[in-house]
């Protein structure tokens, strides 16, 4: 800013658009300084432009609008049926909200779309987590603490949705997904390495081949513009509150990311969403089939969708089933697939058959195996390998050195506590973790050295009886000769006239003859 | 210097829930005028109670918060070299919030 200028004063810089007023707004998208008046206009009708284009809807459709209450579902509701009113695109518009149950977040925001009701004259349908699942987040929170509770909350808000569009008997639902979210999406999604979403993330409408489609008017919209000028000049009803289970979400920092990129550039946006469409999934790249649950009947590429996993952990009191990698009930985890699952550095339990088997430590992987580490020790062979909950399975041992003779002293199979542990640990590091269990191996160590140095002491004594009986032996003989020699001797001395050998016998010998 | 501040968006979380603040903010010393800049930095001492980080971000606003200089985009103005008068209105808005 040169020095001096007085940029706010009225008229110092007009609306590029119309010049007349005052611009009140720089345009992410364009960089252009438009005023109120004509940034209303030019934003509905680009709205209308996306519509039209993209050909959204068709007249006589039944819509729901995903509405939170927030400033995006809020801002879309009040658009579509501007412009539902203003080019008569025919459509009999809904609202639609998921009650998550989540106290002192989505009770109030849901006072917000309740009045969005009144003030769009628009039929609200709430479908709540705790009819279609029997749980609240809060309840689920409750059960599984703040680590995996957006993963419960985002799978089920997805299929509420749908099953809230089902009873509305809608033919699409909109939802307020803006530009930011989906280039936050597109990063989330080469992030995880998940092609199959980076491939449909961009699309502006989604499912067209299941029940109930979704689209995303906004697709093009900058959050920028519509929170500050929708959403604050207009003064829309909204509701601002962060969801007070989110903080440890990974989406927020990608978020971040996104709003870092903006200030330094703000077409970022728009070009993330575009690379984002331009990715071309290679041809040979498998992709999960679409099928059925078969439990709810919901789409899902696996036996059973997700929320019926994640449901049925909570329903048995394993909330970690379903999350991160496929484990558990629709874990198809073939044996030969076992090394995938397993991770370096965990304790597992070898079961070599015939009463043998050790607890170790995974070590490294090899093209044919896994291979463990006991102690100081490498082992090879062919044995079944238990870990956590898992059942046995055959697995090939690989490695240089011979199994320690223990076969006796092994512990049960239903003492192994090897969890699963998350990284490759060091050795130490993963006593620590399996403290349960390294006690259990240490002491398992220790009595089996006793018991080998005391079958040794055993050995040991019998060789010394043994020795002492041949000592007796042989100084028996010994004495024998001796005193056969002193005979012999004392023989010749009698012989002798002189007397002198006689005596010096005499004193040699002692005076015992 | 009389000035209006609004925290919208979730930011007024961060200042004890209040949205609207009628404050009094004194010029720097040997300053002629007041700044954005200024504004800011009496702000994150004077106004934010927790977690400064999801207002400031180095000398300057968090990315992702919008400001409005008398209902105008402070992007127009300088940023932070936009001087302040009496009885200016600066908004503080918030899009990091869920939607």
């Amino acid at each position: 800013m040169e020095a001096g200028a007085k940029p706010k004063i009225s008229g110092a810089r007009l609306c590029c658009s119309c010049n007349q007023r005052r611009a009140a707004l720089k345009r992410p998208k364009t960089l252009e300084q438009i005023c109120r008046e004509c940034f209303y206009e030019v934003f509905e009708e680009e709205i209308h432009q996306v519509i039209v284009e993209n050909q959204l809807f068709k007249p006589g459709e039944r819509i729901a609008i995903g509405a939170s209450g927030g400033k995006d579902s809020t801002v879309l509701a009040y658009v579509l049926s501007e412009l539902n009113r203003r080019h008569n695109y025919g459509l009999d518009l809904f609202l639609l909200s998921v009650d998550e149950g989540i106290t002192g977040y989505r009770d109030d925001s849901l006072e917000t779309v309740k009045r969005n009701e009144l003030q769009y004259g628009l039929p609200l349908k709430i479908v709540s987590y705790k009819d279609l699942y029997g749980w609240t987040m809060d309840e689920i929170v409750k059960m599984i603490g703040l680590k995996n509770n957006c993963t419960f909350c985002g799978v089920f808000r997805r299929q509420a949705l749908d099953r809230g569009a089902a009873l509305l008997k809608v033919d699409k639902v909109a939802t307020g997904h803006n530009a930011d979210d989906i280039a936050e999406t597109v990063l989330l999604n080469i992030l995880r390495g998940d092609i199959a979403r980076l491939g449909r993330c961009t699309s502006i409408t989604t499912g067209e081949d299941g029940p109930i489609p979704r689209c995303k008017p906004f697709k093009y919209t900058y959050e920028k513009e519509i929170i500050s000028t929708y959403a604050y000049f207009k003064k829309l009803d909204y509701f601002s509150t962060e969801c007070i289970y989110s903080p440890n979400a990974y989406r927020g920092f990608a978020r971040e990311f996104i709003k870092d990129l903006e200030r330094i550039r703000p077409r970022a946006i728009l070009d993330i969403i575009k690379s984002g469409e331009n990715f071309r999934i290679a041809t040979s790249t498998k992709m999960p089939e679409q099928g059925t649950c078969e439990r709810c009947g919901y789409i899902s590429s696996q036996k059973w969708c997700k929320a019926c996993v994640l449901l049925e952990g909570l329903n048995r009191g394993l909330p970690k089933l379903g999350i991160g990698r496929s484990r558990g009930l629709n874990s198809d985890v073939k044996k030969d697939h076992l090394e995938n699952v397993m991770e370096l550095g965990e304790l597992v339990f070898i079961n070599f058959g015939q009463g043998l088997s050790i607890m170790a430590v995974i070590y490294e992987r090899c093209g044919k195996g896994l291979l463990f580490e006991f102690g100081a020790h490498r082992i090879t062979g062919e044995g079944s390998v238990t870990r956590g909950q898992h059942l046995p399975v055959r697995y090939l041992v690989f490695a240089s050195a011979s199994i320690p003779p223990m076969a006796s002293s092994a512990p049960p199979d239903s003492a192994i506590t090897g969890q699963n542990s998350r990284k490759s640990l060091g050795f130490l590091a993963n006593a620590k973790k399996h403290k349960h269990s390294f006690i259990q191996f240490a002491a398992m160590t220790g009595i089996l050295l006793l018991s080998i140095r005391s079958l040794g002491q055993k050995y040991r004594i019998h060789d010394l009886q043994e020795d002492t009986a041949a000592l007796k032996q042989e100084q028996a003989s010994l004495t024998e000769r001796i005193n056969y020699i002193k005979r012999g001797l004392r023989h010749e001395a009698s012989l002798d006239p002189t007397g002198v050998f006689a005596s010096r016998i005499r004193l040699l010998f002692g005076e015992d003859n | 210097m009389q000035l209006t501040l609004e925290f919208g968006g979730g930011l007024e979380l961060l200042c004890q829930s209040v949205k609207i603040h009628n404050v009094n903010v004194d010029l720097p010393k040997g300053a002629e005028k007041l700044t954005m800049k200024d504004l800011l930095s009496w702000v994150s001492t004077n106004l934010i109670k927790e977690r400064p980080e999801m207002f400031m971000k180095g000398e300057s606003v968090r990315p992702g918060v919008l400001v409005l200089v008398n209902d105008c985009d402070w992007e127009l103005s300088g940023q932070l070299d936009t001087t302040l008068e009496e009885k200016d209105v600066v908004v503080f808005i918030s899009t990091l919030h869920g939607g």
